[in-house]
């Protein structure tokens, strides 16, 4: 079971907006559909609905967070072997391989584009090694 | 979704012109990927007798099966082609970021075809493939075409780049090709084969996903095997590892090691941590194959693995690696990779030259430059002893002192053969090239099996070795096979009807071509052919395939339920294609045998394998027997082939009009 939205769901199209793989449609100010075939459940659209209307693939109501209080991914370089799973898997590709500096050749990947991070944890569920782990972001 | 693409990339260079071409999945289910499809459609596609050098011949970068599926130790890719070196099937196996990048650009490989006219290089991205003048990159070294290619092209993403230096441009037949700044695909000499092309590099900067059946699986498969691979030795100093190879050496029996060491030795030191142990245990050959560690009494002291250590700067993985051998040194304020453990053989112990800092700056310019170390320091020493005996003076060398230990001597003569200019022009093809030149006596100084040289691992204290630079179809290899390899992969774990390694043995049971021994040696080769397919690292796989789980991971990025005896079944079918490819060629796999010198004749005066000989075609003939070729002439059986069903390969190509 993927993620649905209920009939609280006011039509605001924040989820519309937030959800990587195009997954949900509707007009605005009408209740809106999540396309189960399309839906990878990566819940964003469930922490950015400020209005609860969506339930998770348990049944479970999902809980509004705020977005700079998503969880970010961060890589532990003596763990990581740089395999690449992790950019593969973001649904958002906000992962990279960090660029070359000076000599360095071994690049570790990291968190390119913060504020497209949707915090699914796809990645630190997906590296071999355990390397990544989510926390919240830095206040800069 | 599984971990192929499914498709490879044919360039036509003399057209300028591309193609795909879709490969059905019955041929990945007996072949795999890389090296294995690579024998597959060079066999398919390249004209009898084709020149190495000429437009005929094909260069295949090829991606292993499981790269980017999220398995362990599956970052390498392969160079395949004609080798113009041994004239054999050639094939060359580096790490780094490229297997990955060939992989996201959506092919299992990019092979090319023809020769174009002016220098060229191939950009490959989501738009898909082009060819770009290469002309002002011609006559640069591999580390600054890669800087140069990279500032060019990074836009969004950061672009892997496989390139040649100026050896492979001026076609010395032991030139690789080089990426991530130095990592290279030295042996075969495939780069002259890309020089010959005129194609200067690959720029690849795909951005497509990999996919694995079951990602979860794989995954569930690499957590366990990270932790299981990993042996801290932080505290451990390379004294330790020398007075264990010491000991071995000294020891009447030998006994089975263990491959947790040596991947505890490899993620501290890298592979020159190994030197140590095995100049101890008389692995490490001296003096051009003719000394011993007599000859460098100081030898430990002056190549100590903790210096390099020292030096290292930070350390370098290839994609997909928890141990990570490589590194970056830095030494009087230039940077460069680490020395591998062939490369600080060749230019110390082979040369008798006692200067380490010297081989940094003949590492850094053999990668810059596109050359094999392996192949470099043996035709030097070579070279040296020429000069030892008289064959050729001072006036031949143009004014070079070629004596043993002669540092700036060496420099020198590496220099001039990159460049191929002067004295160096004579040795930029090889020992038995240059010896051919000089005279017939010179061939027994040149030690080289079928034109390659062998490379650091005495066949004196391990008959695998010889044996298997004698029988691959690729002669002069120490990757395809050894029984110390048998020992570490430990394949009895996993594959039926396999003896164990003994723990301890009589040294002596080495030299019998006995069943144990023989069927331990074709299922080395075959695991080889097989690993090197699905794109594994061989220093991963001496870990031992209990602990790394190979044959689960090909699995579970497939879907298919193959047996481990299964996929050694591929493996014998990819090896006996590739001794196909040779056999064809009119090759004579009996003319492919290393040089005498390594089978002890004369046997040596001094040292652990002192007094050691044997006899090569009897183990030659007891292999070949084992593995189903005819055991006098090397030629698979028709029996073989056809209990490996192999016609789907061999009939079409048999019967092909050569365009």
């Amino acid at each position: 079971m993927t993620h649905t939205i209920i009939s609280d769901c006011t039509g605001c199209t924040a989820c519309v907006m937030v959800c990587p793989v195009a997954a949900i449609t509707g007009e605005r100010k009408s209740l809106h559909v999540i396309n189960p075939q399309t839906c990878i459940d990566c819940g964003a659209c469930g922490r950015i609905c400020p209005y609860q209307a969506i339930m998770d693939g348990r049944g479970k109501m999902c809980q509004m967070v705020k977005r700079s209080l998503w969880q970010q991914p961060v890589v532990s370089q003596p763990n990581c072997v740089s395999c690449g799973v992790c950019i593969q898997v973001c649904p958002t590709s906000v992962l990279d391989f960090a660029e070359r500096v000076d000599h360095q050749v071994h690049l570790f990947p990291y968190l390119k584009d913060e504020k497209n991070c949707i915090g699914c944890s796809f990645c630190e569920a997906a590296c071999p090694t355990a390397a990544i782990h989510m926390e919240l972001p830095v206040m800069h | 979704m599984k971990a192929y693409t499914g498709k490879v990339l044919w360039v036509d260079l003399t057209r300028g012109a591309w193609t795909e071409e879709s490969i059905p999945d019955s041929i990945y289910q007996k072949y795999l990927a890389g090296i294995g499809l690579g024998a597959v459609l060079l066999y398919r596609d390249m004209p009898v007798g084709a020149d190495p050098l000429g437009p005929d011949n094909i260069l295949g970068f090829m991606s292993g099966l499981l790269t980017g599926a999220g398995s362990l130790f599956t970052g390498r890719w392969m160079a395949v082609g004609k080798s113009p070196l041994t004239g054999t099937w050639g094939d060359s196996n580096c790490g780094g970021t490229l297997a990955l990048a060939i992989k996201q650009c959506g092919y299992d490989g990019i092979l090319f075809k023809g020769a174009s006219d002016h220098p060229v290089y191939l950009y490959i991205d989501s738009k898909g493939p082009q060819l770009r003048d290469a002309s002002g990159l011609w006559g640069k070294d591999a580390v600054e075409t890669e800087d140069l290619l990279i500032a060019e092209h990074r836009h969004k993403k950061h672009p892997a780049v496989a390139t040649i230096g100026q050896a492979g441009e001026n076609l010395s037949l032991i030139s690789g090709i080089c990426n991530d700044r130095g990592r290279i695909a030295a042996r075969s000499g495939l780069g002259a084969v890309m020089g010959s092309k005129k194609l200067k590099a690959v720029v690849l900067a795909g951005s497509r996903r990999v996919g694995a059946h079951d990602p979860i699986k794989t995954r569930l498969l690499s957590w366990k095997c990270s932790r299981d691979v990993m042996l801290p030795l932080k505290l451990m100093p390379s004294r330790i590892v020398a007075v264990f190879g010491g000991l071995i050496g000294r020891l009447p029996v030998g006994f089975t090691q263990n491959g947790l060491l040596l991947g505890g030795i490899l993620a501290k030191w890298g592979t020159i941590g190994t030197l140590p142990a095995s100049v101890g245990m008389g692995d490490t050959p001296f003096k051009n194959w003719a000394g011993t560690k007599k000859d460098m009494p100081q030898f430990n002291k002056l190549v100590d693995p903790d210096f390099v250590l020292k030096t290292e700067k930070r350390k370098y993985h290839c994609r997909g690696c928890p141990l990570g051998c490589g590194g970056i040194v830095e030494l009087g304020g230039k940077q460069s990779h680490k020395m591998e453990y062939e490369t600080a053989a060749s230019f110390t112990s082979m040369l008798l030259n006692e200067d380490l800092e010297l081989v940094y700056e003949l590492n850094e310019m053999l990668n810059r430059g596109g050359m094999d170390s392996i192949s470099a320091g043996g035709t030097v020493a070579f070279a040296m002893e020429c000069y030892e005996k008289g064959w050729i003076t001072r006036q031949d060398t143009g004014g070079i002192e070629l004596t043993w230990g002669n540092g700036p001597a060496i420099r020198e003569v590496v220099r001039q053969m990159i460049a191929r200019e002067g004295f160096g022009a004579w040795l930029a093809d090889g020992s038995k090239k240059a010896a051919q030149k000089l005279k017939p006596v010179a061939l027994e100084s040149a030690i080289q099996a079928g034109g390659q040289e062998m490379a650091y691992h005495d066949p004196r204290l391990d008959p695998g070795m010889a044996l298997h630079a004698s029988v691959d179809p690729t002669p002069g290899r120490h990757t395809t096979g050894a029984q110390l390899y048998y020992d570490l992969y430990k394949l009895w774990t996993r594959v039926p009807g396999l003896k164990p390694a003994a723990q301890f043995y009589p040294k002596e049971s080495r030299y019998a071509a006995d069943e144990y021994r023989m069927r331990g040696a074709v299922a080395v080769s075959n695991f080889t052919q097989f690993y090197n397919s699905a794109g594994a690292c061989y220093m991963g796989m001496l870990i031992g395939v209990d602990r790394v789980p190979i044959f689960d991971w090909a699995n579970s990025v497939t879907g298919w339920k193959l047996t481990p005896e299964q996929y050694m079944q591929i493996g014998h079918r990819i090896q006996t294609l590739r001794q196909m490819f040779n056999v064809r060629e009119g090759i004579d796999p009996r003319s492919l045998k290393v040089s005498r010198r390594l089978l002890g004749d004369p046997p040596q005066a001094a040292g652990p394998n002192k007094g050691v000989s044997f006899d090569l075609d009897v183990l030659m003939k007891g292999y070949w027997q084992e593995i189903g070729w005819d055991p006098n002439t090397g030629i698979p059986a028709a029996e073989t082939l056809e209990e490996l069903e192999m016609e789907d390969v061999l009939a079409p190509a048999a019967g092909r009009s050569r365009p």
